[in-house]
């Protein structure tokens, strides 16, 4: 032992150490007491005992991860140094996954303020030191155990420190790898000097690496001290001896609580690989199967009930309840079943496609659509109005021309509302649509908006002018019925809901469609005449509250139109002329495909 | 080419081929057929609308999944760092990861109207919680040996963080910002068709609206190759640079490696 003061590394005297169970003093477990010892530099000093005699806390309490309760501890050669005066070497390697070999000795030699640059070929010399060099620029998962082992040797040493605290470092390899790095650890003391402290549960392998070793002794104070000239037999001996003395247990293959390491995850590569052939496999039998579905299906077309398509929406909904509950279809002899849609194209593409024979009020541009496909229906009824008004609460706006430069709320982009809206606000007014801007929307929104500020006019249906203007404070611009009669003539009606009327019953059956237009003409003019029972009707179908109800009730006569004359064919033409300049329509239809007869016809059957 | 390559090129083959077959047998208000699709997608390509719309789109979608990533990693640090914080906090997690996008859309058209926000609030709402979840799991996973093995050499809390915790924690944020990207996109757009008046989502319920069934798979399509060109060109390999340190096969990729 040599014991000068600049080569000792580390000095401990009387350390103490006691676990507290959870019970308090009762359950306090003693592990270290009245422990001293000196490591210099040089040396290496094994660490043994039973498993829980305490070796590794003692390691931790040299490394500072534990404080010891007694005792003191100190580092002689290192006073005042700002780095710690060792290099800890774990049981695992604890190598950074995301760093190359290179990297994590990087990290030791950034932490001992190594520039940037030079960093790598310094790197580079210690993995030569432990036989790497050419693995500088792998990643651990590619290393062997015996090669990471080595990398946090290569990186502990790096750290420049005097003291080595080993704590069971090559206690997962396999024997030779094993005393290959015994050979590799003697082998860099002799370069580097560096005195260690290792702690190890293996005679041969503190005999084959340590000078001397000190052997805890569970619940005794101190700890006993064997050194020994040469290794070989008669030390191990002696250690044997020692260990024996002491009741040491046979050595435990491994510590309690040692993690697994990189363990298997092989994986089943080959089962995922079947598994995702039979995702796509289905997947193209779904996809297979939806397209399929869209086949054009037999449906029958004789003798079968009329379908009536219509969409659950508003007001129309009132209609349909009226004629429900008053039996008009029955009244006018009329076979049918109704379908019910929950979207605007609803009832439209249904038509196109031969799932309804007729609908009563189609939107406006999805009919006109129809029609300039050459699609086999015939439009046979103006059933609604595009009605409404702009209205505005804000009070710099006093007239449309004050709309200029500000957001005016309307139907959404595309629709027919709109296209009427910004007609006559060009044709009647002057303002061209970039003289303003536009904000599409349902009629909700449009409120909502308003409310909020974030528009200065809006054109609400005729129903929410009733509902809205003394809550809101509204004040009417502009009336749109009255505005399209200036456009398209006197007693026009901007069309919104049109009655659609496949060929095919025309052709066949043209009493079900008389009778059908007929019952609905029936039903819009009952509806007029007797304000008391739309209102319930609303109320009881669409769940409103009385004002609501009246609201409806009160614009029943301008929302609904019901009639079918050359003024009407002549208002539809205009309107398709603006769906085809706005880009909504691709194509004009042909006059052909609007059909009064029909209308005259059931005008003549209700007399 | 070999039967890799082929074997890539076949399931686009067979679903264009399901498509064409689809568009043969039904209605092209119904399905269009590739051709008519690919015509729409030219018009708006050359309009410009397409360009247009999709930045507007993606601009609103980044926004809102930045500020999802700025509330929600801290949140999810906080939640993965502190048990106490967990326990005053935590429940906020499920309760915004529970609550529907479109409730979140709904709520976020009633209150920021007709501006950007709208669209950006719902993608946020629904990114934070992923970003959050994504957070909280990296950071319970981070290996405390590693933490351990860096204070041993004596680096302190500040360099830990940034040398250990960091570069633990970054594959999980990656993750959960691929997540929040691909729900962001989802939601955006679905926001965009319930209130906004721009955007591929307006754009795209506008179409349907119209009966411009060509447009409206014109739009999907784009909608969905932007996404796999985000994917591909963009997140994969920012992936395969970040993460080329760990083991191939211990991560999935959508797109195959």
């Amino acid at each position: 032992m040599t014991n000068s003061s600049d080569a000792l590394l580390v000095r401990a005297v009387d350390l103490g150490l006691s676990f507290d169970g959870n019970n308090g003093a009762k359950d306090s477990r003693r592990i270290l007491s009245h422990v001293s010892f000196d490591v210099s530099r040089g040396e290496i000093v094994a660490l043994l005992g039973r498993s829980g005699a305490g070796k590794t806390s003692l390691l931790n309490i040299v490394a500072g991860f534990l404080a010891a309760q007694q005792g003191s501890l100190r580092f002689p050669s290192h006073a005042g140094a700002a780095r710690p005066p060792f290099a800890y070497v774990f049981q695992e390697d604890r190598l950074l996954p995301w760093r190359t070999a290179a990297g994590n000795i990087g990290l030791a030699l950034d932490r001992i303020g190594v520039p940037r640059a030079r960093r790598r070929a310094l790197a580079l010399d210690a993995l030569a030191d432990v036989g790497l060099r050419d693995s500088a620029d792998l990643y651990p998962w590619q290393l062997s155990g015996g090669m990471r082992s080595r990398v946090a040797l290569a990186r502990a040493l790096a750290l420049k420190a005097p003291l080595l605290l080993l704590d069971e470092p090559f206690g997962k390899l396999d024997s030779g790898t094993r005393a290959e790095m015994h050979d590799l650890l003697r082998s860099l003391r002799t370069r580097h000097e560096f005195g260690a402290l290792m702690v190890t549960h293996d005679v041969d392998e503190a005999v084959a690496l340590a000078d001397r070793a000190l052997v805890l002794r569970p619940g005794r104070p101190g700890l006993r001290e064997v050194a020994w000239d040469s290794r070989g037999a008669p030390a191990t001996r002696a250690l044997r001896a020692a260990l024996s003395e002491i009741e040491l247990a046979p050595p435990a293959p491994a510590s309690p609580g040692v993690k697994n390491g990189a363990g298997s995850k092989a994986g089943s590569n080959e089962g995922r690989e079947v598994s995702r052939r039979a995702v796509l496999a289905l997947g193209v039998t779904a996809f297979a199967a939806t397209a399929a579905s869209f086949s054009p299906r037999a449906w029958a077309a004789s003798a079968a009930p009329v379908r009536v398509g219509y969409w659950a929406t508003g007001i129309q909904l009132a209609l349909i309840e009226l004629i429900r509950e008053r039996k008009l279809f029955e009244k006018h002899g009329l076979d049918y079943e109704f379908v019910r849609f929950a979207d605007v194209n609803g009832n439209t593409l249904a038509l196109a496609t031969g799932r309804i024979d007729v609908a009563f009020s189609v939107a406006g541009t999805g009919a006109l659509d129809l029609a300039a496909r050459g699609r086999p229906i015939r439009i046979v009824l103006s059933t609604q109005a595009a009605d409404g008004r702009l209205v505005t609460r804000n009070p710099d706006v006093r007239g449309l021309d004050d709309l200029r430069g500000r957001s005016v709320g309307m139907a959404p982009a595309g629709s027919a509302g709109a296209a009427y809206t910004h007609a006559f606000l060009a044709q009647n007014h002057g303002l061209e649509s970039s003289a303003y801007k536009t904000v599409g929307g349902g009629e909700a929104r449009l409120v909502q908006l308003l409310v909020q500020g974030e528009i200065d006019a809006a054109l609400l249906r005729e129903v929410s002018v009733a509902q809205f203007t003394e809550r809101l404070k509204l004040r009417s611009l502009a009336d749109q019925r009255a505005e399209w009669e200036r456009l398209a003539g006197t007693g026009a009606v901007p069309p919104l809901g049109l009655g659609v009327v496949r060929q095919s019953i025309l052709e066949s059956r043209r009493d079900d469609a008389v009778r059908f237009i007929a019952a609905v003409i029936d039903g819009i003019r009952l509806g007029a005449a007797q304000p008391d029972l739309v209102s319930d009707l609303m109320a009881r179908s669409l769940k409103l509250s009385a004002d609501e109800a009246r609201a409806y009730a009160d614009t029943w006569g301008i929302s609904f139109h019901g009639k079918f004359d050359e003024a009407d064919v002549q208002s539809l033409d205009t309107a398709q002329k603006l769906f085809v300049a706005n880009g909504s329509l691709e194509a004009a239809a042909d006059r052909a495909f609007f059909d009064t007869s029909v209308y005259r016809d059931a005008l003549a059957r209700l007399g | 080419m070999n039967v890799l390559a082929w074997s890539r090129l076949a399931f686009p083959a067979l679903l264009l081929l399901a498509w064409a077959l689809g568009a043969h047998f039904s209605d092209p208000l119904l399905v269009p057929s590739p051709a008519a699709t690919w015509g729409a997608l030219v018009d708006l390509a050359m309009s410009g609308d397409l360009w247009n719309e999709l930045g507007i789109s993606i601009q609103r979608v980044l926004i809102g999944v930045v500020l999802g990533a700025l509330t929600g990693i801290p949140f999810g640090v906080a939640l993965g760092a502190s048990g106490a914080f967990t326990r005053c906090c935590g429940a906020a997690l499920p309760a915004v990861s529970a609550t529907s996008s479109a409730i979140w859309a709904v709520l976020g058209v009633l209150w920021f109207g007709l501006s950007d926000m709208a669209t950006i609030f719902v993608v946020a709402m629904t990114a934070a919680p992923l970003f959050a979840v994504n957070a909280r799991d990296g950071v319970r996973a981070v290996d405390a040996d590693l933490i351990q093995m860096a204070r041993s050499m004596g680096y302190g809390p500040f360099a830990v963080a940034l040398r250990i915790l960091l570069p633990s924690v970054l594959p999980s944020f990656f993750s959960g910002a691929r997540l929040a990207l691909g729900f962001g996109w989802r939601v955006g757009l679905v926001a965009e068709a319930l209130g906004s008046p721009t955007g591929v989502g307006f754009r795209l319920k506008q179409a349907v609206d119209l009966m411009h069934t060509p447009e409206v798979f014109a739009w999907s399509i784009s909608v969905v190759l932007i996404m796999i060109v985000i994917e591909g060109l963009v997140l994969e390999p920012i992936e395969m640079r970040s993460f080329r340190w760990r083991k191939p096969g211990s991560v999935g990729s959508p797109l195959g490696a």
